[in-house]
């Protein structure tokens, strides 16, 4: 039996380590980040008690990567029934029980970019911001994962919103990420697990920094362009010196850039004397209602490109070419997309009343039509605002809507456009009202519809 | 310090005897060989799933080893009546309670060191290289099960095994759930400052076995942590000091129980 001094002691030092232990959890706090996600609490409070308890409880003991891969093969079966109400949920979930897993980001936001779908492909507008929130929590909880950076700006702002402001940004980020990991990895040479990582990331290279240099093009910004394509050059020559990264295809990229850089240069030469005389390319655009929901939209477009070109000489043929496309889109007067702070379950609720149709269309021959068919999806087209707004436009600094050799007539901005009724220098693009692009022609045309007019049961009711 | 280590060995070597817990070690092994086939269920990252059953598994059955021996280290030597044979001897209670801990621990690390070296030379296998980072996953998941070891030692010089297998469970699970507990402590409008400031101060007071949960960065290895070695040293020292404090106080428990 201990002696009274003995106990009292004891009981002195208990109360003691309580401060140390204290301490210890204090100094733990702000190391857990690296280990676990860090969400708002309301956030991880729905999560734990949305999960299944055959899940929940494994989730909280270690289990969480292998219940978050289980749970992507459901969220996969989800998807693959058309079940895109309960994929969102799941992806919360899964991103929250395993912040570090890259595919999931990619790939839910993808899915919810361009796979939430009505009967004819086209996407539900509604979740981009969505698929934005997700992306953005994702590159905060990779920050030394280049590709997702690159990734959002590429498949997301670049591709999905024709948003080049948006693509530099993120591009240049996803750069940075890169050259970080570099600093890091020069700093501990014989971090074997950190050169894995860093040889990872410099495969950014390719992706990353030559988008980084087509958003400075598509944005007319060629003095940019430029130095980037000579970095993605010399980062590509180092890469094969130091062989790191993986050479075949370093060397292969190499030859894209170098490709890249110089047609560039000699656009950039011709291209001022190119753009003059504008041009008009006849743009038009009218909505023929066919029935209930069910349009025609159609117009012209008599693009104007080159149809053989010597970047070298110079010696170029003018004439009529296809391959430009007009886009549409439709949504309630006054829409404007949300941006969302997080990725949260409650701000995850799509707003059912919200109607957003986008597409686009082929001109070929100097005319371009399509049917537009909105009957099939009432959940996604509810058409309960009172007003609409319809806008077409032909966009010349995108490379989905302008080829490079209609562009060599027009400039990457439009510059060559001859001013007409329809041309907008706004900058803006519709869809896209946050990042306008400076010195962007725009061939524009808006209608306001009410609900009677695209609800309406006569057929052949046109609005040009 | 003999005396303690004496007892320590002999209860090393009678856990080590025990069919249940050998049981346990070989339908971990088991498991985590089988886990192996798991990795097809997801075929984008299938060596994620396998490293995450596998660290998961080593340290679901590592709990259930430490939780089932040591609620049974002194009420079974109370049963048999052995504690009175060992008593009377020039062995004080203290000296019996912490040869009893460190046997188990031994126990514990015996059966961790033996199902990690089935999982880290089979992930090495399948990686083709030997992967250093599995060794810190487990190095992690001793000491949280020493400190699960301590708490449950603690239980058990006043409680029944019965009782002490689900208040220690319960006090894992809790512990395990340290960043719910410590987002319910940050301060927001929706809440009571009085609230806020229990869920604060639970957090700090509760046994945190979420600190030692630091499987993501091994499954996902192109996640870079920094000042990794301070961290382990830092949570290491928190496992020292946090069964320290538990097990003195299970010393001053069990030296005024009657036996």
């Amino acid at each position: 039996m201990l002696s009274s001094n003995s106990r009292n002691l004891l009981v002195i030092v208990i109360v003691i380590l309580l401060f140390p232990i204290a301490f210890l959890q204090k100094s733990i706090d702000p190391w857990r980040a690296q280990y676990e996600t860090d969400l708002d609490a309301n956030v991880s409070n729905k999560v734990m008690g949305d999960l299944p308890i055959e899940f929940a409880l494994p989730a909280v003991t270690g289990f969480k990567e292998a219940i978050a891969g289980l749970l992507w093969v459901r969220t996969d079966e989800f998807f693959d029934n058309g079940d895109y109400g309960a994929v969102i949920p799941m992806i919360r979930m899964i991103t929250w029980l395993d912040p570090k897993d890259v595919d999931v980001y990619e790939t839910g936001a993808w899915h919810m970019d361009y796979n939430f779908t009505d009967a004819d492909q086209r996407s539900d507008r509604r979740y981009i911001p969505l698929a934005l929130a997700l992306m953005r929590e994702g590159i905060e909880n990779n920050k030394n994962v280049p590709d997702m950076a690159g990734d959002m700006a590429f498949t997301h702002y670049f591709r999905k919103l024709g948003d080049f402001v948006g693509a530099v940004q993120y591009f240049a980020m996803g750069q940075q990420s890169m050259e970080d990991l570099d600093k890091q990895s020069d700093a501990q040479p014989n971090n074997l697990e950190l050169l894995d990582v860093r040889k990872t990331g410099d495969n950014s290279i390719t992706t990353t920094s030559h988008g980084l240099a087509h958003a400075y093009e598509a944005l007319g910004e060629i003095p940019q362009a430029e130095a980037q394509w000579q970095y993605c050059i010399r980062r590509h020559e180092l890469n094969i010196k130091t062989n790191v990264g993986n050479v075949y295809s370093d060397k292969s990229s190499l030859q894209v850039a170098q490709k890249q850089l110089y047609e560039m240069q000699q656009r950039a030469k011709w291209r001022p004397l190119d753009t003059k005389p504008p041009v008009d390319f006849g743009f038009s655009a009218e909505l023929v209602r066919v029935a209930p929901k069910i349009f025609v939209v159609k117009g012209t477009l008599t693009a104007t490109g080159a149809e053989k070109y010597n970047l070298e000489t110079h010696q170029v043929t003018w004439g009529p070419v296809d391959g430009c496309r007009v886009e549409y889109r439709l949504s309630d007067a006054g829409y404007i997309m949300p941006q969302l702070a997080t990725f949260g379950l409650i701000g995850n609720k799509l707003d059912d009343d919200v109607t957003i149709m986008q597409d686009s269309a082929s001109a070929r021959k100097g005319t371009w039509q399509r049917k537009v068919d909105m009957s099939q999806d009432p959940d996604m087209y509810s058409f309960t605002a009172p007003k609409y707004t319809l806008t077409f436009w032909f966009n010349p600094s995108n490379p989905a809507d302008c080829p490079p050799n209609v562009q060599d007539r027009i400039g990457w901005l439009g510059e060559g456009l001859a001013h007409t009724k329809y041309s907008d220098d706004s900058g803006i693009i519709p869809g896209n009202e946050v990042h306008p692009v400076q010195g962007l022609h725009l061939y524009k045309k808006t209608i306001t519809l009410t609900r009677d007019d695209l609800l309406g049961l006569s057929k052949q009711t046109v609005f040009d | 310090m003999n005396t303690i280590w004496i007892i320590a060995q002999g209860t090393f070597g009678e856990a080590m005897r025990r069919k249940i817990l050998n049981v346990f070690l070989l339908v971990a092994i088991a498991i985590i060989i089988m886990g192996f086939a798991f990795g097809s269920l997801d075929p984008r990252q299938e060596m994620v799933t396998v490293r995450s059953i596998g660290l998961g598994i080593i340290e679901l059955a590592g709990v259930f080893i430490s939780v089932i021996l040591s609620i049974n280290l002194i009420p079974q030597e109370i049963e048999r009546r052995t504690i009175y044979t060992i008593l009377s001897k020039p062995v004080q209670r203290y000296e019996f309670l912490l040869g009893k801990f460190v046997g188990g621990l031994l126990t514990v690390l015996a059966n961790i060191a033996l199902m990690g070296a089935v999982f880290f030379l089979l992930v090495s296998y399948k990686e083709g290289h030997v992967n250093v980072a599995i060794l810190k996953g487990l190095l992690m998941t001793f000491f949280q099960l020493f400190l699960v070891c301590s708490i449950a030692v603690f239980f058990s010089a006043f409680l029944s095994p019965f009782v002490n297998f689900f208040l220690t469970f319960a006090v894992f699970l809790l512990g395990s759930m340290s960043s719910v507990i410590e987002s319910l402590g940050t301060q927001d409008s929706k809440k009571s400052i009085i609230a806020v400031d229990f869920f604060k101060v639970l957090h700090l007071i509760l046994p945190n076995f979420g600190n030692f949960n630091i499987e993501n960065p091994i499954i996902h290895p192109d996640v870079i942590v920094t000042n990794e070695f301070h961290y382990f040293l830092i949570t290491i020292g928190y496992a020292i000091v946090y069964s320290a404090f538990v097990l003195t106080a299970a010393v001053l428990i069990f030296d005024k129980r009657e036996l």
